[in-house]
């Protein structure tokens, strides 16, 4: 199959001439074997109906996608971004829409230590923007993924084990520059003169449009330079004297995976497994951490996602898995009762004696929580804390959620306050074992899917003040369809069964079909979401149906 | 209206309406879009910056009698109506055990949600606190009501804490803040709230020379130390601290030339340890942090208890110098203070007006990330000759900081004219969509 | 195993863009954070890794079919194995193996077109080494330019075979190399000898796709070896040492213990058979992993500690190294297909050894000197390069 039957060859070359024109014959792309490369990604709906792109192309600067921009506006055609494109959606799942792959654009613009920011070009990865950062004293605050985008990441996501302290990304934007819709370039926040330093304004927040809990997928425009907040970097300058690596290989023999430790010295960052016996006394010290002000990470793992970072292979997780070590911490609270594990850093940002301070704390309200710390000379210290988490936080470390079967999703993302965390947690179990079973989900051979009878993890946001419980992963094998549309399934059913709960629906609409429905519970909110989609992207060549669908009524309300 | 920005052409409203709950703010607003009769929402008792003259006609929206409080202790959240005022805000938080971040001795009229929501920073400084908004309630320009963030839920079937900021789909409640009235009506806000601290120490580290008052910032934000933290020159500082008017001039000469305040706090947990560990290393990094002023000891003792209050005496202490004083806040880094000031006192040589006539007040941001500057051009309002100048004056000023990279993100009458082109026009798309027929405050920000 | 085995695989690729980077925790700067030479270069997707387990996908279902620029993609790699390397700290493919079933399908297919490499595919059937040199005298033609014999085997006997491979055999640009090995081995009174007729490892074979050409060649190989009686096959050519390491095992096994010579010899350093007479004058140098060597096998520190054995010099790391080594550019058939692109590659690392501020960038492979040498003569760099068994043997003077 050379070309899609669906493209108007005349329009086609057409566009190519002049996509040929800005960029460069070398920078546009219709080739079958280079569109086939971004047709699909690792979602159910990627996975599905993910299609070919008509073209990619590969602009150079702001300029470059502005013109892009026009000329999918000249042309009535839908154009899509990607960055590297991991975990999210930027296939098309339509056809006959232009891939603006960022890849050239990938510079680090200027990292101003004294005010602590960075400026970044789309292409710039957490580990890069940090390998420079550190060097300076500073960080870039990191989700706990493999390869992301710093910009990216900032407009989709951003949920990082650090948010404890320095927030979600979404509040670590300063300003930035954006290519509207109709290709218009416009600058928010300071760069309205010419500095980088703050994101506010002037007047309205501009920002807001291109960001909710989640992006609007490039729906409303492509950010091309960003200024992301630095903090304060507790480590030491060189952040790789700290890190052991093994190699992969033994006696010439592939031994599978790359054992790396990180070591950061005690007197700058210190590391704890705290061991509960309840999901309710671990949210009430999260709560108590919050209330102490201190920490610098404050998060709930479980157990699966402690035996996909401790494997070396698939095999080695379902070992791991199934011996219960993980699920009981190691019988830390006595033989083959459940344990949750807390994960606490803290970081002598002021001082040393600020490491002995906050730890003095947190003895205490462990104690009074009923936690028990894990031994800093046990197994699974040494694979949680020092291969894992003691670097993971500070620099991505590489997601290990496909060794179970190949690929995750995460299912479910609910933010709410710390004191309604547990109940939340409980209930959301209790709902994904059933999904999973009514869906021909669980496998009990392999120890069933979903979470495995174990949860999902917490994370925590200016000092407790918000937490989110996420996971509820499901993975699957993205080569066995029924597999991938069960999955499906059970998303869809998790939404249906949010809205109907009336759970985390404020920031479901990540998902355009889901507008119409959720919209009247939520005052209307869909209705200027739309008028706001049709002013800044009047022929609907934004990624469409992000961030919501044009074409279709509004349910009841429209 | 009292609006005292000088570049506020004198208006009287056409109208007034003092409603007492969102219904009523709603009949207003659904009246005003039949007859494109111009909005103009004001909450507060006093202003400075020009944002609730009625430029083309309308009705004042006086939302002062709207006043409720609820506190939500669980959750740490304030849910705050407009007329609420910053002092009794307080003063409620504090029964819960907790407290809401304040401005600079705020005026005793100013309403705390307009104060909130048109970015007037708080003292403290600590980034780990965040945005202090999670969410509003608004009547748009069509009468509708609509919330922001989690607290858009209407109906769950769980107890839910509300609060996330975020969403539902974008992230409206920025779109609202700094817009002057123009996008729509709040009735209500709901604000984080922060545990009390048991033990707080107030420094002062002072200089004649304001490069060594940045440095010193500079080196504390880096070591995340301090919740208030705060820049004031000596004429500023002097208007707080004096008994009487009679004697601010005097104690303004005693004082140094620049004061950096920094409060150190400890919560619940060996406050005492803590607030030593934090001196200690404050010590170690050279810096020469005092426990009071030298100059004036009591400082120490009348600054303490202000930092969470309100000015309650007459005149205002921005207005004791003088009689009048209008402040010019734009967000500028750190280290181009000295810049903007040297900028600021060639502007001033072409016209005669005194330097020393000119309060200065930074509040870093987020540990020193960035600093909001507050220029005060005092002048004597009853000579309209002065109060002339200061509006020339803050014209030149606006525009020459600006290209020195000063961010005017208040846009207040000349400020609006720095927002770039790009910008503006997609301002007015926004308020294309949300108030069509142009009844919301018209005129201002674009 | 046929591409169709890795179906599974290639579908739950996560597209996490891993092969295309250095570890995060040991990455130092953002010019030197890449470790993928393909997608650097040419930066479709189609040249990373992901890409690739994208075409394969696409190719197992019938989405897609060969064109010009999928061929390009499969060849336009050097087989650095840093994808695999790095896809298996997180995830569940064999992406080395992918790559190489990639090409095998390719032959099999029948599109194997670049000129260049049927050119080399042909000379390694016909001669026994891809560089189109017929005379098999012309492998043992180096020994004249030494000062003393060396044993031809099998005519001769010796308990130790040095298997020099056809770089060091038949390339001039690296001929001084081998020549230094010959020496230091004499000087440590090994007992070694060459083969008479040596053919290549036939990994260039493998690596271009042609199979069946490997097996024939490995086949011979094995028997000529276990024929000869030795005890030890040390060789200098990391692609040889992989070979035999890790392919000829699947076909037959090789007797000998199989050696890379810097393993060898600095078995010898420790043992004291080799002394050290001259001492640098505070040389400064930095030390190239080659991938097959390194990342394949595994082997990092014998040619470490002889660097640190010799007297006067300083050594200094780049920041890419081991796991995370950046490629030389030459290997998987682009240096003869590729020369361009092979040069950028090289350039890029000359350019790493620079930022170090050393004069001298040594490494331990034949394939990996050829493209240094003519990327720093290229740049007119400052930099020296050479084999570290050259150091060695100026160090036992």
């Amino acid at each position: 199959m050379e070309k899609e039957d669906f493209i108007d060859e005349e329009k086609h070359e057409t566009i190519k001439r002049y996509l040929e024109a800005i960029l460069g014959p070398e920078y546009i792309s219709d080739d079958p074997a280079i569109l086939e490369c971004y047709a699909k990604d690792s979602s159910p709906s990627g996975i599905l109906f993910g299609k070919r792109p008509e073209f990619v192309v590969l602009p150079g600067s702001a300029e470059d996608v502005a013109a892009v921009v026009r000329i999918c506006n000249r042309f009535k055609k839908p154009f899509i971004t990607g960055a590297l494109m991991y975990q999210s959606t930027c296939t098309p799942l339509r056809p006959g829409y232009i891939l603006i792959d960022m890849k050239r654009m990938n510079k680090i613009i200027e990292i101003n230590e004294k005010d602590m920011y960075a400026v970044v070009e789309p292409l710039v990865t957490f580990a890069e923007l940090n390998a420079e950062a550190q060097k300076r004293g500073l960080f870039v605050q990191t989700p706990p993924a493999g390869m992301s985008s710093v910009l990216a990441n900032h407009l989709f996501a951003g949920f990082t084990q650090l948010s404890w302290r320095f927030g979600i990304s979404t509040r670590n934007i300063l300003a930035f520059e954006w290519v509207l819709p109709t290709g218009e370039i416009v600058k928010t926040g300071s760069l309205n003169s010419g500095s980088w330093i703050w994101g506010e304004g002037p007047g309205p927040d501009l920002r807001g449009l291109i960001k909710g809990l989640f992006g609007v997928g490039s729906g409303l425009g492509i950010v091309t330079k960003m200024a992301v907040k630095l903090h304060r970097w507790p480590g030491p300058r060189d952040f790789t004297k700290c890190v052991k690596s093994s190699s992969p290989y033994v006696d010439n023999a592939w031994k599978g995976g790359w054992r790396m430790e990180f070591n950061p010295p005690p007197d700058k960052i210190r590391n704890y497994i705290i061991a509960y016996p309840s999901i309710e006394k671990l949210c009430e010290a999260i709560k108590k951490l919050g209330e102490a002000e201190i920490c610098a990470s404050v998060a709930h793992l479980p157990a699966w996602f402690m035996c996909c970072e401790s494997a070396q292979s698939q095999q080695e997780f379902w070992d791991l898995w199934n011996s219960n070590y993980y699920q009981t911490l190691g019988d830390i609270l006595g033989p083959g009762i459940p344990a949750y594990a807390l994960f606490v850093t803290i970081a002598g940002f002021t001082s040393p004696k600020q490491l002995d301070y906050e730890e003095k704390v947190l003895t205490k309200i462990v104690e009074e929580t009923g936690g028990k710390f894990v031994p800093k000379d046990s197994r699974i210290y040494y694979e949680m804390i020092t291969c894992y988490f003691a670097g993971e936080i500070w620099r991505p470390a590489g997601a290990k959620n496909m060794r179970p079967r190949g690929s995750f999703v995460p299912t479910r993302f609910i933010f709410e306050s710390v004191e309604n965390a547990a109940r939340i947690y409980r209930y959301l179990y209790k709902w994904t074992v059933e999904a999973a079973s009514a869906h021909n989900l669980l496998y009990p051979s392999e120890g069933g899917l979903g979470d495995f009878g174990h949860f999902g993890l917490i994370a925590s946001y200016d000092f407790g003040h918000m937490i989110h419980v996420a996971g509820f992963n499901m993975y699957y094998d993205q080569s066995d369809f029924e597999q991938v549309e069960n999955v499906r399934k059970v998303m869809k059913k998790g939404l249906e069964d949010d809205i109907e709960k009336g759970i985390g629906v404020s920031y479901a609409p990540r998902i355009p079909e889901v507008h119409a429905v959720v919209g009247p519970m939520l005052y209307n909110y869909h209705i200027l979401l739309l008028k706001v989609k049709k002013t800044l992207d009047p022929n609907n060549i934004a990624n469409p149906p992000f961030p919501i669908e044009v074409n279709e009524p509004l349910g009841k309300s429209g | 209206m009292n609006d005292l920005a000088v570049w506020a052409a004198s208006r009287e409203p056409v109208m007034v309406a003092q409603p007492k709950d969102i219904k009523e703010v709603q009949r207003i607003v659904r009246w005003a879009n039949e007859r494109g009769e111009p909005l103009i929402p004001v909450s507060s008792g006093i202003h400075f910056y020009g944002a609730t003259i009625p430029d083309n006609g309308g009705l004042i929206v006086d939302l002062s009698k709207m006043k409720g409080i609820e506190v939500d202790q669980r959750n740490r959240c304030i849910n705050i109506e407009p007329g609420v005022r910053w002092g009794p805000l307080q003063m409620e938080a504090n029964k819960y055990g907790l407290r809401v971040l304040n401005p600079l001795l705020p005026h005793a009229e100013s309403s705390a949600l307009t104060s909130i929501l048109e970015r007037e920073p708080p003292l403290v400084w600590k980034s780990e606190y965040g945005e202090r908004i999670i969410a509003l309630e608004v009547v748009l320009p069509n009468g509708d009501i609509f919330r922001t963030g989690s607290w858009a839920v209407k109906q769950s079937a769980f107890e839910l804490g509300h609060v996330v900021p975020y969403g539902p789909g974008l992230n409206w409640h920025w779109l609202f803040q700094g817009a002057q009235g123009t996008l729509g009506i709040i009735t209500k806000m709901r604000i984080r709230a922060y545990p009390i601290p048991s033990l707080q120490r107030l420094l002062f580290i002072t200089s004649s020379n304001l490069e060594e008052i940045v440095e010193a910032t500079y080196a504390l934000g880096k070591m995340m130390v301090g919740y208030e933290c705060f820049i004031l020159n000596n004429l500023y500082l002097a208007s707080i601290l004096a008994a009487s008017n009679e004697n601010l001039g005097k104690i303004r000469e005693k004082l140094p030339a620049w004061v950096l305040l920094i409060c150190l706090s400890a919560m619940y947990w060996f406050p005492k340890e803590k607030i030593s560990y934090e001196e200690e290393a404050i010590a170690e990094r050279g810096i020469e942090a005092k426990l009071t002023l030298p100059e004036l000891p009591e400082a120490n003792k009348v600054l303490l208890p202000l930092l969470s209050r309100v000015w309650e005496k007459e005149p205002y202490w921005r207005f004791r110098w003088k009689g009048r004083n209008q402040p010019l806040p734009f967000i500028t880094s750190l280290s181009m203070l000295q810049k903007h000031l040297d900028t600021l006192h060639e502007i001033l040589l072409m016209r005669n007006y005194p330097f020393e006539d000119i309060g200065v007040y930074v509040q870093p941001l987020e540990y020193g990330r960035a600093a909001y500057c507050e220029l005060g051009f005092h002048y004597d309002p009853s000579r309209d000759k002065e109060k002339s100048i200061v509006k020339e004056l803050i014209f030149d000023a606006c525009t020459r900081l600006a290209k020195e990279g000063a961010f005017f993100n208040r846009p207040y009458g000349p400020m609006a004219n720095l927002i770039d082109a790009s910008y503006k026009k997609l301002l007015r798309q926004v308020k294309s969509i949300f108030d069509p027929n142009n009844i919301m405050n018209p005129g201002k920000v674009v | 195993m046929p591409l169709e085995d890795y179906r599974r695989q290639v579908w739950n690729c996560y597209r996490c863009s891993s092969g295309e980077y250095v570890s995060l925790w040991e990455m130092k700067s953002k010019r030197f954070s890449k470790i993928c030479p393909s997608v650097t270069r040419f930066l479709w997707d189609i040249y990373a890794c992901h890409g690739k387990m994208d075409c394969a996908r696409a190719l197992i279902d019938g989405k897609l079919q060969w064109n010009d620029t999928l061929i390009d993609a499969i060849y336009k790699c050097t087989l650095c194995a840093a994808c695999d390397v790095r896809c298996k700290r997180a995830g569940v493919i064999n992406v080395l193996e992918v790559l190489e079933e990639l090409r095998a399908k390719c032959v099999e297919d029948g599109f194997l077109k670049i000129p260049a490499h049927r050119k080399a595919l042909e000379s390694l059937k016909r001669y026994g080494n891809p560089f189109g040199v017929a005379e098999r005298q012309q492998r043992i033609a180096w020994t004249q330019e030494l000062e003393f014999n060396v044993k031809i085997m099998p005519k001769e006997k010796a308990p130790v075979l040095l298997y020099v491979g056809s770089m060091y055999a038949l390339e001039p640009i690296v001929r001084e190399t081998i020549k230094s090995i010959a020496r230091v081995l004499k000087m440590a009174e090994v007992n070694f000898g060459l083969i008479e007729n040596e053919i290549d490892d036939g990994l260039y074979a493998l690596q271009l796709g042609e199979r069946g050409l490997f097996e024939e060649i490995a086949e011979k190989n094995i028997k000529i070896f276990n024929e000869l009686g030795i005890q030890t096959l040390i060789t200098p050519d990391p692609h040889a040492y992989n070979a035999f390491k890790r392919y000829y095992p699947k076909i037959g096994k090789i007797e000998a213990k199989v050696l890379h010579v810097t393993e060898y010899l600095q078995e010898l350093i420790e043992c004291g058979k080799i002394k050290f007479k001259a001492s640098f004058n505070r040389l400064t140098v930095t030390y190239h992993d080659p991938c097959n060597l390194g990342r394949v096998c595994g082997l990092y520190e014998p040619p470490r500690k002889i660097i640190e054995s010799l007297r006067g010099v300083e050594f200094n790391e780049m920041e890419r190294i081991k796991n995370n080594a950046w490629c030389c550019g030459a290997g998987g058939g682009v240096m003869a297909a590729y020369p361009e692109f092979m040069a950028w590659t090289a350039n890029e690392r000359i350019e790493e050894a620079e930022s170090t501020g050393s004069s001298i960038l040594v490494t331990s492979c034949p394939w990996c000197e050829y493209a240094f040498k003519t990327a720093v003569e290229a740049k007119k760099s400052h930099l020296g390069v050479y084999n570290i068994i050259e150091l060695l043997e100026k160090a036992c003077g």
